[in-house]
């Protein structure tokens, strides 16, 4: 399947449906796993925000190797949209964290969804304007691109300081934020080097030598953000561990104490750091579209693993609930991708 | 004898580079003299990368292992039980050790590029030739070693 000829129109009404099905699979089914929503959320805001955060820094440094993949990962923006209308699904289900007892200034449900959806919709409706723009080669996409960046930090770090660590309240590190924003980047090269896969053939016959270029410059990319990801990991970790303070370790005790949750942090570990760190150092593992495009796959697995782990010792998960909605958003994701053709702008770029 | 073109744009040099390949010319007969590094070179006459990079890898683990060793080492002849928690405690080591890996890598790569490039014999330095910002191809007769 190379391309599909999808209407705006049948698009939006294909995602409209996929957030229907979300809900029904959420609040219809079998009453178990509230925490659901909550690792789907999390994970397709670093998803969506992520592609287009590349793309916006790549525009701005004037990367080339990106120039071949700037149509596939803006087709992702729609999926911004989803998530907003994911958070709003999310919302009834405010009181499961432990502050809705006792609203602060900060933390106090009407602020908390207010925030939370204007900085969605502005980062949806920036990404829009700012695929539409970099794909003419408008020369005010730069601008969008500056502009995007900094609501995708501020939205990111939200998502980080109030989705996930309030689930924690009042345990809170100060990294988390910028841990987000940075593993938002990270899986936003992971969807780079997937789609990298996914066009081996056309790009090839484009023009071999910038696909073999391109392809070593994404599996360096995904090299160095492994190392990154693990240093801030490894920041985090060891802050918490040498405090030793009981307040603070808990945190790290409720995801290593049982041997499922041990095994589970050990799988993201491996996923994020160790895999992409020992294929990546052989130059013949940057060369190849199956193994970058493997590898970028058990990265994106590794983060949504992460936030998995993130969640479960707070609320109850349900392996069918995630499946069905991760699914979902994998088909939306997949028709904006293979309908970028008609769902975008044509541009003198990227064609 | 030596034939010596010199270029002045880095194109028509590469072009020219490109003419000489094609001719089965290759890098034992030809040796260049450039302003700047040119990644492109390499991929033209097909050079393999050289062994430095077996330097930076083998620096760094001896780094690493020799961190940890160390601490080891020292933490077990002389314990110091600080604040409850065992001797042998992975997170602190794993700092030490990788500045060392670091550490050891970097110097590692200098000392073997320093080997490599024979950089402290006189004679090793090249030509006495110098030419400036314009890119040369000297095509030599007889077979030569070059190491790009």
């Amino acid at each position: 399947m190379e391309s599909l000829k999808l209407r705006p129109a049948v698009f939006y009404l294909l995602l409209l449906s996929a957030v229907g099905g979300i809900a029904l699979a959420e609040y219809g089914g079998s009453g178990g796993g509230k925490g659901s929503l909550l690792v789907t959320l999390v994970f397709w805001s670093c998803l969506a925000q992520g592609a287009v955060a590349v793309v916006a820094i790549t525009d701005l440094v004037r990367a080339r190797w990106v120039a071949s993949l700037k149509r596939e990962l803006l087709s992702l923006y729609p999926l911004q949209f989803l998530v907003f209308l994911l958070f709003l699904l999310w919302t009834p289900r405010l009181s499961l964290y432990p502050w809705s007892a006792e609203p602060g200034l900060w933390l106090n449900e009407p602020f908390f969804v207010g925030r939370n959806l204007a900085l969605l919709l502005l980062s949806s409706l920036l990404a829009a304007l700012f695929a539409r723009l970099s794909l003419r080669g408008d020369r005010r996409a730069n601008l969008l691109a500056v502009l995007y960046l900094l609501v995708f930090v501020a939205s990111q770090s939200l998502v980080a300081f109030d989705w996930v660590m309030t689930l924690e309240y009042p345990w809170y590190s100060t990294l988390f934020g910028a841990f987000f924003c940075v593993e938002a980047i990270y899986a936003g090269f992971a969807l780079a080097g997937v789609a990298s896969y996914l066009l081996r053939r056309q790009r090839c016959d484009a023009d071999p030598e910038t696909a073999r270029k391109g392809l070593r410059d994404v599996g360096n990319l995904l090299f160095g953000f492994s190392v990154l990801w693990a240093g801030l990991f490894f920041a985090q970790y060891l802050l918490l561990w040498y405090g030793n303070l009981p307040e603070e370790v808990h945190y790290i005790l409720r995801r290593t104490g049982s041997t499922s949750a041990l095994a589970l942090s050990g799988l993201f570990l491996a996923g994020n750091f160790v895999l992409p760190f020992a294929v990546f150092l052989s130059r013949k593992g940057k060369r190849l579209p199956a193994v970058v495009g493997g590898v970028s796959l058990v990265v994106l697995g590794g983060l949504f693993v992460e936030r998995v782990v993130y969640v479960f010792p707070v609320l109850s998960l349900h392996a069918g609930v995630l499946f069905v909605e991760n699914v979902l958003i994998i088909f939306v994701g997949m028709a904006a991708f293979y309908g970028r053709k008609t769902l975008l702008p044509r541009g003198g770029e990227g064609d | 004898m030596a034939e010596t073109l010199v270029f002045l744009e880095k194109e028509d040099f590469l072009a020219r580079l490109r003419e000489l390949k094609k001719d089965g010319y290759s890098r034992r007969n030809l040796a260049l003299y450039l302003p700047w590094h040119l990644p492109e070179v390499e991929e033209i006459l097909e050079v393999s990368p050289g062994p430095l990079r077996y330097f930076a890898f083998f620096g760094g683990l001896c780094g690493f292992v020799g961190g940890m060793g160390f601490i080891l080492y020292t933490v077990l002849s002389w314990p110091l039980i600080t604040g409850g928690k065992p001797l042998i405690s992975i997170p602190p080591f794993l700092l030490v050790s990788y500045i060392l890996t670091i550490l050891f890598g970097s110097l590692a790569t200098f000392v073997g590029f320093l080997f490599l490039a024979r950089l402290p014999s006189i004679q090793g330095i090249g030509g006495a030739e110098e030419y400036g910002n314009r890119f040369v191809i000297v095509i030599e007769e007889g077979l030569r070693p070059w190491n790009p």
